[in-house]
């Protein structure tokens, strides 16, 4: 399953990024937002269109944590990157 | 209120809600947020003021499931080579002792990638410790094997060969030189303290082994390395020491000279 995301707007590529959110079940969902969007946007959007709730899912770039307010810039990102939405893992026995 | 531990700053930064300090509950699963928040507490404790020259890396808990995928028949080397982005800048081989937990079925167990003191002549020792035995440390083996002799082959390739501490002729024949051992260790008397166990694992073997393994360390683990009383009272020390990083306080470990602290801070 697949789709695009965000603002489509055919001018000004440079200003956009394409992204790849991974499921843990190989589930890949793209989206493409500007440079300078939080990426809270991005998760939300994953959210609702999985139907999970937010607080069960870490996301990682490079096996590292997501934080809401950054922003592919500030990260670094480059078209086509992935990152990886996680649910929580839990265990006792 | 979500909670950043060491910080927000941090690139290993943990984020953590208050909601997630219910699996420290009596008789409650561990889940991988508090996991991972006591992985980087462990990392902090070894400051180079302590251990001079101990090298070790830490994984998180959602590493072993990704390295599974990217080492397994099915994946193309594209695969590998993204995840290797998890530890840019590492040369794993240099380091003494590598932790990687496993989740799987409910269930966590640790595993300890050694690489032994040179003089040694032995190739990387992969350790199993499972509070249970649940998971299958044979199919375990076989990833991290994969993973070790894959990763050889990109270190073989940069050159000049980095400076490393293994010698020539276990490092020529490193893909035959692995040895795995499924490690006795203390079990769990319940059904819901596995994740502390992993973690009191992480704790004691830091504390007990040298700068680097040597093969006659592996001595010290039996059934009874432990009591697994102390392993489950990590429950309550989690706990107090999450609780004390919500009230904004400093968590260090009085023996370590740190130089920044906890913090937190409102999201959204």
């Amino acid at each position: 399953m697949s789709g695009q995301e965000e603002e489509k707007k055919p001018a000004d590529q440079a200003a956009h990024i394409n992204l790849k959110v991974k499921g843990q079940d190989g589930n890949e969902v793209f989206f493409r937002i500007k440079h300078s969007t939080q990426l809270r946007k991005l998760m939300n959007a994953y959210c609702d269109r999985q139907s999970v709730d937010i607080n069960s899912i870490a996301f990682l770039f490079d096996g590292r944590r997501l934080r809401g307010e950054q922003t592919p810039e500030e990260l670094e990102m480059e078209d086509g990157d992935e990152i990886d939405a996680m649910l929580h893992q839990t265990g006792g026995s | 209120m979500m909670v950043y531990y060491p910080s927000r700053d941090d690139p290993e930064s943990v984020e953590l809600s208050y909601e997630d300090i219910k699996c420290l509950d009596p008789e409650s699963y561990l889940s991988s947020p508090i996991i991972n928040f006591y992985i980087q507490y462990l990392r902090r404790l070894l400051s180079p003021v302590e251990r001079p020259k101990g090298d070790y890396h830490f994984f998180n808990t959602y590493f072993y499931n990704k390295l599974e995928d990217a080492v397994s028949y099915r994946a193309d080397k594209a695969c590998f080579e993204k995840l290797r982005r998890w530890w840019k800048g590492v040369n794993i081989f240099q380091k003494s002792y590598i932790f990687i937990p496993v989740h799987g079925d409910m269930h966590w167990s640790l595993v300890i990638i050694c690489i032994p003191a040179k003089e040694d002549e032995s190739g990387p020792i992969v350790l199993h410790l499972d509070s249970l035995g649940i998971h299958d440390s044979s199919s375990i083996f076989d990833v991290i094997e994969r993973f070790l002799k894959v990763e050889w082959n990109y270190i073989n390739q940069i050159s000049p060969r980095p400076d490393l501490p293994i010698s020539e002729r276990i490092w020529r024949h490193l893909s035959r030189r692995i040895e795995k051992k499924k490690i006795k260790v203390p079990q769990q008397k319940n059904e819901y303290d596995c994740g502390l166990f992993v973690l009191y694992f992480m704790e004691r073997f830091i504390k007990e082994t040298p700068e680097r393994l040597r093969k006659k360390d592996l001595a010290m683990f039996d059934r009874k390395w432990f009591r697994p009383e102390d392993a489950s009272g990590l429950r309550k020390r989690i706990r107090d020491l999450l609780l004390e990083v919500f009230r904004g306080g400093k968590i260090e470990d009085e023996q370590t000279e740190s130089t920044s602290s906890s913090s937190f801070s409102e999201d959204d």
